[in-house]
């Protein structure tokens, strides 16, 4: 998995026709099972969160509050 | 399960993704229910037997798709606490499932984050068992797009070809709280490579866009990339359109408009947008009222399973749709940008006939125009087709014909003669030929939708009624034609026939499955029955009874309360629409005199004298 934050190492996965490890996807579950929760571990593997924060940040609630 | 098996039939069945499966939440199992190694194991095979069970039901005919934790298609974990893991993972660790017991006992919560980190077996199942959007776009295509597929476009599309036409999706609008909710795009390039010079056309919307700026989303952020190939997500700025338009680049459109109209799309996602509740809003301050209408047009284009209309009597917006959290989240959304007061869940019910009319013959009220009238229920399955926008009003007669007649048995000649299909109804048209219909017939498509949209008993919708009209006498002079004499006496024909078909008010019920602790099931069932509910099924599962069945939506505000009360806060409560269902006869006319005392219509039920005038009599 590409580290993100790198913008041109993104553009170029992106670019690249290579297509082999490149993959689309998306999550699914009941409200309140755990998507936004689960998601965090992804964007820790990616780079964009500390470790500890995993689970915590629920970085991709769309909801301000 | 109710909500978890809609969003596998919707993904795996309709649109063709496959599936992999995390089971969450296993820590609460070995935690607070306390449940032995064994029982945990047993719960989690007869999970993924269920979803199995499911898949096969949906899957493509020879994909074979399933889940299967022995071929570590299957993660067992827990997103609070940060672990998980597949069977290879255990086996590569030296680890047994008894472990994450040992270290639930001894509450060493770290060493499972640290030593069975979550990600490794989410990313594992996401690169081993999902395809790439090359080989995934040879299957999908056929299955999600309306084209032709041996046409340059189609062999591009299946190939996901970078070098083929630009053609692609638009699957989901992002409004961004800390970009005071400007529209963000996110969409699928499927053919060809997008470019940030590149103007789009949205062939749903028939209209061209520019794009300010192209790129990618990391979380919340749009990364700038100058192109996208086939095969990519992407992110954009610049305009808004719903969620799930097709786009294609502005060069390859056609001038002509019915060429344009004959564009091929995506197939549309086919929600079936059925008002069930509705919350009228109203800006605190008067003057914001356009705001607002800008602020709940661009929710809604987010979440296109919500509607709203403007009421101009109230000056209020109403807002529907059908999960009443689903408008309770819309609504405090709406909240933060513009100040509203919001008023009280009202239920949306619906006016539906059960028998066919006889014939009424009416006249306009300046006696130069006449029309003969019957209606009679709808089938069911025609209904469906109109309420998803499989038929629809855009349609030209022959494919609209052709799909009424392989899916829901039309005659042929019938099927070409419909002049307008809308809230699950359609207005037919019965004589073999009329002088100067053409001049009406928009007038009386109008006057149609609008008695659906209020119809006679509480100005509740009517659905699921075929309007069939078989002469008219339309005066030669335009002066005597105007709207309003169309439209009365169309309404007083369609009226006077729907108190002859025994007309009744239907209320939306809803499907309700609850997890209770042993123990508290009579008390939530007699919550339920308490409330008009019905019980189908009644299950124990380990240490819980899985309760099932139907409920009004009327009588689910609070509900959610009362069982949480029943259960000190331990049940699992899941509900969904399951349709529209005939008032009972004894609370039928109070719950009329109800909805009428709030509309400030009359307190009575509608009777002939109102229209009676209209009717044609031969002299």
């Amino acid at each position: 998995m590409v580290k993100v934050k790198n913008p041109d190492e993104i553009a170029k996965l992106v670019t690249s026709g290579s297509y082999e490890k490149k993959r689309i996807f998306s999550i699914t579950a009941h409200i309140d099972h755990g998507k936004t929760t689960a998601t965090d571990y992804l964007l820790r593997r990616a780079g964009l969160m500390r470790p500890e924060d995993a689970g915590q940040l629920q970085m991709t609630d769309s909801d301000l509050n | 399960m109710t909500q978890t098996e809609t969003n596998i039939r919707l993904s795996v069945g309709e649109e063709f993704c496959k599936p992999v499966l995390f089971i969450n939440k296993v820590d609460r199992l070995i935690s607070e229910l306390k449940l032995s190694p064994q029982a945990t194991f047993e719960k989690i095979d007869k999970i993924t037997r269920e979803i199995n069970d499911l898949i096969k039901k949906i899957r493509p005919e020879g994909s074979g798709w399933g889940v299967d934790f022995a071929k570590n298609s299957v993660t067992v974990g827990s997103a609070k606490h940060g672990w998980g893991f597949t069977y290879e993972i255990l086996l590569e660790k030296g680890l047994k499932p008894q472990d994450v017991f040992a270290k639930y006992n001894e509450g060493d919560i770290q060493w499972l984050r640290d030593n069975l980190p979550l990600d490794e077996p989410m990313l594992r199942m996401i690169v081993d068992h999902l395809p790439d959007p090359i080989s995934a776009s040879k299957y999908r295509i056929p299955h999600i797009w309306g084209g032709d597929l041996n046409s340059e476009l189609g062999q591009a599309l299946q190939k996901s070809d970078p070098n083929g036409p630009l053609y692609g999706m638009i699957t989901k609008i992002f409004l961004d709280p800390k970009r005071n909710f400007q529209p963000t795009l996110i969409g699928r390039v499927f053919s060809g490579t997008f470019n940030q010079t590149d103007s789009i056309y949205l062939v749903n919307s028939d209209s061209s866009s520019r794009v300010k700026r192209l790129g990618v989303m990391e979380i919340t952020d749009l990364l700038d990339v100058p192109k996208i190939p086939a095969g990519n997500l992407f992110a954009i700025f610049g305009f808004i359109c719903p969620s799930g338009e097709t786009f294609m680049s502005t060069n390859a459109v056609p001038k002509d408009r019915e060429e344009r109209k004959r564009l091929p799309s995506f197939e549309k996602i086919h929600y079936a947008c059925k008002a069930v509740v509705s919350r009228s809003i109203k800006p605190k301050d008067p003057h914001e009222i356009d705001k607002l209408d800008d602020v709940v047009s661009k929710w809604l284009k987010a979440d296109p399973t919500a509607e709203y209309r403007r009421d101009e009597e109230s000056g209020e917006f109403i807002l529907s749709g059908i999960d009443p959290l689903q408008i309770e989240i819309l609504v405090k959304r709406i909240n933060k940008q513009v100040n509203i007061n919001i008023g009280e869940p009202i239920i949306v019910y619906r006016e539906k006939i059960t028998e066919k009319s006889p014939i009424y013959y009416t006249k306009s009220a300046n006696s130069h125009n006449r029309i003969l009238l019957y209606i009679e229920p709808l089938d069911e399955i025609t209904e469906h087709l109109i309420e998803t926008g499989k038929v629809n009003d855009l349609q030209n007669d022959k494919d609209r014909a052709k799909i009424l007649r392989e899916e829901a048995g039309w005659d042929a000649k019938e099927a070409r003669r419909i002049v307008d299909v809308y809230q699950g109804s359609a207005l037919v048209n019965g004589t073999s030929g009329l002088q100067r219909f053409d001049r009406v017939k928009s007038y009386l498509s109008a006057a149609f939708r609008d008695w659906l949209g209020n119809c006679i008993i509480a100005k509740e919708p009517a659905t699921g009624i075929k309007v069939i009209f078989t002469d008219m006498t339309i005066h030669e002079d335009t002066r005597h034609t105007s709207y309003g004499q169309i439209a009365g006496m169309a309404f007083s024909a369609m009226s006077l026939a729907m108190l002859d078909a025994n007309p009744h008010i239907f209320e939306p019920v809803q499907k309700i499955d609850i997890k209770s602790p042993q123990g508290s099931e009579g008390s939530v069932t007699a919550i339920i029955t308490k409330r008009r509910g019905r019980i189908t099924n009644v299950v124990p599962e380990g240490e819980y009874v899985r309760i099932q069945g139907q409920i009004p939506a009327a009588e689910t505000i609070g509900i959610a309360d009362d069982i949480r009360g029943s259960t000190q806060g331990r049940a699992f409560f899941g509900y969904e629409f399951l349709g529209f269902e005939k008032v009972p006869a004894s609370l039928e006319e109070d719950l009329i005199m109800e909805i009428r005392k709030r509309k400030n219509m009359p307190l009575e039920l509608p009777s002939r004298k109102s229209w009676e005038r209209f009717i044609y009599k031969r002299t």
